[in-house]
């Protein structure tokens, strides 16, 4: 039976679904920030395909109430959307991380066994 | 030097990017589309500071960069996570019982059965975008159940009527 391969940027994308609102928890967990500093942040660590599409989660974020917005001045005159973790982010954040180490080993474990 | 403080006018294809972006955010509410619209314009902005006018190599770039407009509203499509778990208990009860009765409508009413038979496939795919993919699945073969077997009776009853099989052929 022919069965395609996925290539590394199919199982990237895979991965990067369930996490990627995580990791800008935790990013503004950091420090509130701004959309392109998040995204040059994450971008570096290639958590995601598109720049473009952190500026929908950064949006759902804040009707989720995990994240709240600001306005400040930014140095080049017009204010700027500033993101804050809200209370219930912190709390999802931290839920994320339990859980992550625990499923995080389990994979390293069945990976390690298989090698 | 002063920054600009909007991407609109810096260059034709970045007002050509946001324009096909704000058309594909149409349908959002409005305080949504705003916000994606402002912090992807201030998103180019950024990119291109210190560039007046930018020159289109880096205009290109920080638009790839970005990625094409249908990747942002792709990302919008996606449910958001909540964190609460699936408890449409009554979708799934629903589905079952549209399932059954398709099943059963098949078999008295064909062409009823038919129609509902559509219905439950369409019940079950809204379980399975739910994540409900047990329910989905069993709501999705129901409806194909039903699909089947008001097609079957169908196609005997019009070739009954219509005479022998063996006259029709000939």
């Amino acid at each position: 039976m022919y069965c395609m391969q996925p290539s590394e940027s199919d199982i990237l994308a895979q991965l990067r679904k369930g996490v990627l609102e995580y990791c800008v928890l935790a990013r503004l967990a950091r420090a509130p920030s701004y959309g392109h500093q998040i995204a040059e942040d994450l971008g570096r660590d290639d958590l995601f395909g598109s720049q473009g599409s952190l500026y929908p989660l950064l949006s759902r974020l804040r009707k989720q109430g995990w994240a709240e917005t600001r306005w400040e001045e930014s140095p080049r005159g017009a204010a700027r959307r500033y993101y804050t973790l809200s209370a219930e982010g912190k709390a999802s954040l931290d839920r994320f991380t339990a859980v992550w180490a625990r499923f995080s080993g389990a994979v390293n474990h069945q990976l390690e066994e298989a090698s | 030097m002063t920054m600009p403080t909007s991407a609109r006018g810096l260059s034709p294809v970045v007002d050509g990017y946001l324009a096909e972006l704000d058309e594909h955010l149409k349908g959002l509410p409005d305080d949504e589309r705003a916000e994606i619209l402002s912090s992807v314009e201030d998103h180019i902005v950024d990119e291109l500071a210190g560039q007046t006018p930018p020159s289109p190599s880096r205009v290109r770039e920080v638009l790839d960069a970005l990625g094409p407009v249908d990747s942002i509203t792709t990302a919008i499509d996606k449910p958001p996570t909540t964190g609460k778990t699936f408890d449409g208990w009554w979708s799934r009860v629903i589905g079952v019982l549209l399932g059954l009765i398709g099943v059963f409508l098949a078999l008295a009413f064909p062409p009823i059965g038919l129609v509902v038979g559509v219905v439950t496939i369409v019940a079950g795919i809204f379980l399975l975008r739910q994540g409900d993919r047990q329910f989905g699945w069993i709501v999705v073969s129901l409806g194909i159940a039903a699909l089947i077997v008001a097609a079957v009776i169908l196609l005997t009853l019009v070739s009954v009527r219509s005479g022998p099989i063996g006259a029709a052929i000939g």
